[in-house]
């Protein structure tokens, strides 16, 4: 009898005590959840399903028939039901126009898009944060004053506009660099340029406004005062504390992958998944669509929820303040 | 010298620069910016050989001129970043205001939804809207206001519930003024300034959101045109005629640079103080 109420007892503890990382995975089994909803909602919203598919000569017939096969004259939470089931069990339907499985041509895609994002986010967050702690390090001096309007620049310049430049020039007029595909090393050359001059500039930014507000604190002209050198000072003090606001970007910055993935894999006809997005967006392919939305969805809120545990886990006073 | 000091160079050279280009927006086209005339496809810009005066940026692959294209586009452009800041700032204004109001399971949902927004990003979101609605003027202001509105939400209710927790919120309330009354005339004009300045940093990133989309063909449907859509429709014929690509993209970039120097200094100017 005492048993169970014992072993309660032991998990309300446990969640009381770890009640900063319980309430981030509930809120983020929360936004899952309400992805999943929109995007069944979402194929519901663009049309009659066997309007879409038969066509306009169809017969009622065949639009019960049709209706009857894929479940459609049930209820709708009867359908959500089956619907969520499918998703959980990997299987998002059929794509309408290529006729195989949406998660067949979604998994063919996703090794072109990492090999682009993963490379490109490394370099545009190490380049960013050396280019920050120069700049911070010469506060109110010529280098920072120039590395602040690099990075004003970089953030300026659309990605899609600086792609097509770069296209311009490497692949028409000195006809270096191949414009579209994958296939080869000098494939990745232009792709990652564009995404870099973009990216590296937000870090730059941050990792300066976070050090050079760091640094008038009180602590760190404590460490001045004993004579400790500024390099130290920045490596061992100063850095680890701006890792919080890093921290921060880095989560923004996972959206902003995202679109620029998008927006760059269509200037350069990537065939990964931002493209795939665009083009069968373009095509009505909804089941593609709302596999791709609820992959890129999914993704971005777990990769918030792994933020949200380096938070707790970096500093603890955010996980008490939550508490 | 003061003058300078108070209004860097920078600054006055980047407001010179969107006051010029509106400006020039507004003035009358030299040619109806959809007028075709197949005879005249492909004329180079004024400073190339073949050039024709009437047509001093050039026109594109339909002979449309392209300086009407690009003054037309400026015109969309800018008041759908306007706009589309506009709307996201009072909706967001709004909502923080009833978070703060209400308390509670209400502020609780509005934050869920703050949370939400802010983790997807805002391209995910209006191209699943896209793809089911179709794309039109109103649509994307909507959406873009939509896409920012989570920023002015979250400063709205910190700052208010600073505000109303002590300080002179405190001192109107025990006067005996209702918390509608205490938000819109007492805390509003406070918090106005940390809005503006949300306002003028968020203005850049609009206006490249709507030229991302349109460059995509999701946004600005013909016979609309936006500069994001004039250099997505120019792509193709880069080989043959840079410029249908090249000038509109330069003016959304000088564009987002000015904006984002304006936006900079604003901060710091009323951030500080």
């Amino acid at each position: 009898m005492l048993l169970p109420v014992m072993l309660f007892k032991k998990i309300y503890c446990f969640l009381i005590a770890h009640s900063y990382f319980v309430v981030k995975i509930l809120r983020a089994v929360i936004t899952t959840f309400i992805i999943l909803v929109l995007s069944f909602f979402m194929v519901r919203a663009s049309g009659n399903p066997a309007e879409i598919y038969l066509g306009d000569n169809a017969t009622p017939k065949m639009v019960e028939y049709f209706n009857k096969k894929w479940g459609l004259d049930e209820p709708l939470y009867v359908q959500f039901l089956t619907y969520f089931s499918s998703v959980i069990s990997g299987d998002m339907g059929d794509s309408l126009i290529k006729n195989r499985p949406v998660s067949e041509i979604i998994t063919e895609r996703i090794p072109a898009t990492l090999s682009l994002m993963v490379p490109a986010a490394a370099i545009s967050m190490f380049l960013g944060i050396i280019l920050g702690m120069i700049a911070a390090l010469h506060h109110k001096k010529i280098t920072d004053g120039g590395i602040l309007l690099a990075s004003i620049i970089g953030f300026s310049l659309p990605n899609f506009f600086f792609g097509v430049i770069l296209i311009y020039f490497f692949s028409v007029v000195l006809g270096l660099l191949p414009s579209s595909g994958n296939d080869s090393f000098r494939h990745y050359i232009m792709p990652l340029i564009a995404i870099i001059t973009a990216d590296v500039a937000v870090f730059t930014r941050f990792t300066r406004a976070a050090l050079i507000d760091i640094f008038e604190k009180h602590y760190i002209t404590n460490f001045r005062a004993l004579g400790i050198k500024e390099k130290r000072i920045l490596f061992l003090q100063a850095l680890p504390n701006a890792s919080i606001a890093l921290l921060t970007i880095s989560g923004f910055y996972i959206g902003s992958l995202v679109a620029g993935a998008i927006v760059t894999e269509t200037i350069f006809s990537w065939p990964g998944l931002g493209s795939l997005l665009i083009a069968s967006v373009k095509a009505r392919d909804m089941p593609l669509v709302q596999g791709l939305i609820l992959l890129f969805g999914i993704s971005i809120v777990a990769a918030n929820l792994i933020i949200d545990f380096l938070y707790g886990v970096i500093d603890p006073r955010i996980r008490k303040r939550a508490s | 010298m003061i003058f300078f000091k108070k209004y860097p160079l920078l600054f006055l050279l980047a407001l010179g620069v969107l006051v010029l280009f509106t400006v020039v927006a507004f003035l009358p086209t030299p040619h109806d910016y959809n007028h075709q005339d197949l005879l005249k496809r492909f004329v180079p810009p004024f400073f190339k050989d073949g050039s024709d005066f009437l047509y001093p940026l050039g026109t594109d692959h339909l002979g449309r001129d392209m300086l009407s294209r690009i003054m037309a586009g400026i015109k969309i452009s800018y008041f759908i970043a306007l706009s589309g800041t506009f709307v996201g700032a009072v909706i967001g204004t709004l909502l923080g205001f009833t978070a703060v109001r209400f308390r509670g399971i209400v502020d609780e949902i509005i934050m869920g939804m703050v949370d939400t927004q802010a983790s997807l990003p805002f391209i995910i979101i209006a191209i699943a809207l896209l793809s089911v609605i179709e794309s039109s003027f109103l649509v994307i202001v909507v959406l873009l206001g939509v896409a920012g509105w989570e920023k002015y939400a979250r400063l709205t209710r910190g700052l208010s519930l600073s505000a109303v927790t002590h300080g002179y919120a405190r001192a109107v309330s025990s006067l005996g003024a209702s918390q509608g009354r205490i938000l819109f005339i007492h805390i509003l004009p406070n918090i106005s300034s940390a809005l503006i300045v949300n306002m003028t940093l968020n203005f850049p990133g609009t206006m490249i959101a709507e030229s991302s989309l349109s460059f995509l063909g999701l946004g600005i449907q013909p016979p609309l045109v936006s500069l994001g859509r004039l250099l997505g429709e120019g792509r193709v014929y880069l080989l043959t005629a840079w410029w249908v690509t090249v000038f509109p993209g330069i003016v959304i970039f000088i564009s987002t640079l000015a904006m984002t120097i304006i936006g900079d200094w604003v901060r710091d100017r009323i951030g500080t103080e």
